[in-house]
């Protein structure tokens, strides 16, 4: 009995749409992209359209990094010491 | 959410093949019905445990919750991190401020965290061995090793060995301290 698990191709589908259409709305609306300049804005625009998207990108990078880890490095990872562990050197065992 | 999970051994209330209810999963654990579904959701949201659908009412395992099932030296892992470390973690500037910059194993974020006044100047591995009454005595040192043995579990010494240009450093001495320094 097992309970649904989506596929890394189909999260990167919906990161993408959703990206596009936080993109899309600040280039519409002349409003700066989200960014890591000194400047960049403090916020992403409050509006149901890019909060929406937003809120789906996130439950689908959260799956995408879930699925990524894998489980002992995800249990690992969500240990708050432990933020980056002896995995990311572990290629073959 | 982690800690909770792994001190009341949520693990193994549902089996690896087939489903729990939330009411199986309390009777086991000791917590009211309203406690664990909470948790439970909490951890969904990070793929640790499902509902066969949402809503169904219906636990099962996923690969991410049966880890520790899998490999029990992951729970020694976890515990020891989350009940040893992270308190520690939360304690290292108030360290810094009663030890200064000291590098010291008898000063540090663990021992400042954990250790009675009795056991001044020892250090935490010298709580390990003696904390615990009777048969449970000693019972951190024995987590710890199991916490080291996961970790070597997991660890390819090929990659250390193959991601550094050795040879470069030519006639040296390497010396490995681990994460002691900070224990």
């Amino acid at each position: 009995m097992a309970s649904y698990s989506p596929s890394l191709t189909e999260l990167a589908s919906k990161i993408s749409a959703a990206a596009s259409v936080i993109d899309g709305y600040c280039t519409k609306n002349s409003l700066p992209q989200p960014s890591f300049d000194v400047n960049g804005p403090a916020a992403l625009p409050n509006d149901p359209e890019v909060q929406v998207a937003k809120m789906q990108m996130q439950d689908a990078l959260t799956s995408m990094t879930d699925l990524l880890l894998g489980p002992n490095a995800l249990m690992s990872a969500l240990v708050p010491v432990r933020r980056y562990t002896h995995q990311s050197v572990n290629s073959e065992s | 959410m982690l800690n909770l999970l792994n001190q009341y051994d949520f693990w193994d209330t549902v089996p690896l093949t087939g489903s729990a209810t939330y009411s199986d999963i309390a009777s086991k654990v000791n917590l009211s019905e309203l406690l664990v579904r909470r948790a439970l959701r909490h951890a969904m949201t990070r793929h640790i445990f499902a509902e066969t659908t949402p809503g169904s009412e219906k636990i099962v395992h996923t690969s991410i919750s049966a880890a520790p099932i899998k490999n029990p030296l992951l729970c020694s892992y976890m515990g020891h991190n989350l009940e040893e470390v992270a308190p520690a973690a939360l304690n290292l500037v108030a360290t810094l401020k009663r030890y200064g910059e000291s590098v010291e194993p008898t000063e540090s974020a663990l021992v400042y965290t954990f250790l009675p006044d009795s056991m001044t100047g020892k250090t935490v591995f010298d709580w390990f061995e003696v904390d615990g009454e009777g048969d449970r005595k000693g019972w951190r040192v024995k987590r710890f090793g199991e916490a080291m043995s996961y970790v070597l579990s997991n660890f390819n010494p090929k990659a250390i060995h193959s991601a550094f240009d050795w040879d470069g450093l030519g006639d040296a001495t390497f010396v490995d301290v681990c994460s002691h320094s900070c224990l």
